[in-house]
């Protein structure tokens, strides 16, 4: 038998080669099956998808807030509630809660209302004589009352009497008084901070003998104090 | 593409991929894998064809490409085209000698030698297939004539 490699040849043996019966089957049956995804129905399905979260997400935000006052996505993020932090607008918190300065019959509870902060969620005031603190609201889950030595009163006059007192020394142009940087009033410490540039003990005894040597003082070296958020 | 539509392509083009498969593949198996993820992707691509000739030649790109992936798979299967092709049990003895001696080629031979000689390819068809430059294919289809034209000599 003559043996030679020719194109006519090499067709007609690859023509024996054909699929086997059971994979023609399975793709022939395939069609069934599989569903064909075009690629702007794809498109169309992932917008679609996506809207639905949108309006799912709007729709139980609208509902919680018009049940409690509040949308459930602050609830679930609560910036608001940092433990530890001093509020930052108590007049709301009375307002909604009680009254800070005027008991129902009148009398000022300046000289007994120490200041406010948060602790873990809980509001914490400040009180000079606890004995009072019906006067304010009833202690809860919420509310919790601590004893104090100086009423906010006090410590927000001296504020603004001792920045008064630096404000008149520097425009006369004492040296010392350029470095106390400023006051702050701490509610959580019940105290007034004076923050004095490259503080050292010369500078904190010219503040004492010169603005004030109350108890309610405390010296910070602005140099170290973080920078403010 | 409707499924009526699909089953026609299915029957007529079926054959012609297989055997661009298993001539790339040198196995049954893969060649099978290929064939049957060449025509899922004919049903899941968003591609607009001309008429059958450009499907049929889609299809052949499609298993030739599946074939290659197949081959740089760790877990491709290792069995003798040789052996397969010489079952064949349609083929006369003539036809089979000739598969078997086909079936001993490296794959890489094996399969421009079907593009080129049944599909009919041009060489810088079967280099943009199988991403080789036109003077490889031709090299390569050389060196496939010289060992079969040698094989036969021998025989």
């Amino acid at each position: 038998m003559e043996r030679e490699f020719t194109q006519e040849r090499y067709r007609s043996a690859m023509e024996r080669v054909r699929a086997p019966q059971a994979l023609v089957r399975k793709i022939t049956e395939a069609d069934a099956r599989i569903k064909p995804v075009k690629r702007h129905t794809a498109l169309r399905r992932t917008a679609l998808a996506a809207a639905a979260v949108i309006v799912l997400f709007a729709v139980s935000n609208i509902v919680t807030f018009a049940a409690t006052g509040q949308p459930w996505v602050a609830r679930v993020f609560d910036w608001d509630a940092q433990p530890g932090q001093p509020m930052d607008n108590v007049a709301d918190f009375f307002r909604e809660n009680g009254k800070l300065f005027d008991s129902p019959d009148g009398t000022p509870r300046r000289d007994c209302y120490g200041g406010t902060y948060l602790d873990g969620g809980v509001q914490v005031i400040l009180l000079t004589d606890m004995s009072r603190s019906d006067e304010f609201i009833k202690p809860g889950e919420n509310v919790r009352f601590e004893k104090c030595t100086y009423t906010y009163y006090e410590l927000d006059r001296a504020v603004k009497e001792d920045l008064a007192k630096v404000s008149r020394l520097k425009n006369q142009g004492d040296a010392i008084a350029q470095d106390v940087i400023g006051f702050s009033l701490d509610e959580k410490n019940n105290c007034v901070i004076a923050e004095i540039y490259h503080m050292d003990g010369e500078k904190v005894k010219w503040f004492k003998e010169n603005i004030s040597g109350a108890g309610y003082l405390r010296f910070e070296n602005a140099d170290s104090l973080p920078a403010l958020d | 593409m409707d499924a009526g539509e699909y089953r026609r392509i299915a029957e007529a083009y079926i054959d012609d991929v297989y055997r661009a498969a298993l001539s790339c593949c040198r196995s049954r198996s893969d060649a099978e894998d290929a064939v049957q993820n060449a025509f899922v992707k004919l049903m899941t691509a968003d591609v607009t064809f001309t008429d059958d000739e450009h499907i049929r030649r889609w299809l052949i790109r499609v298993a030739v490409n599946e074939c290659r992936n197949s081959l740089n798979s760790f877990w491709r299967r290792r069995v003798s085209f040789f052996d397969e092709l010489e079952q064949e049990p349609s083929a006369s003895d003539d036809e089979r000698w000739l598969l078997s001696e086909i079936g001993r080629l490296p794959a890489k031979y094996s399969a421009v030698l079907y593009l080129h000689y049944y599909e009919g390819y041009r060489c810088a068809e079967i280099g943009a297939l199988l991403h080789l430059s036109e003077s490889n294919v031709q090299t390569r289809l050389m060196r496939a004539r010289k060992m079969l034209k040698k094989r036969l000599e021998e025989a």
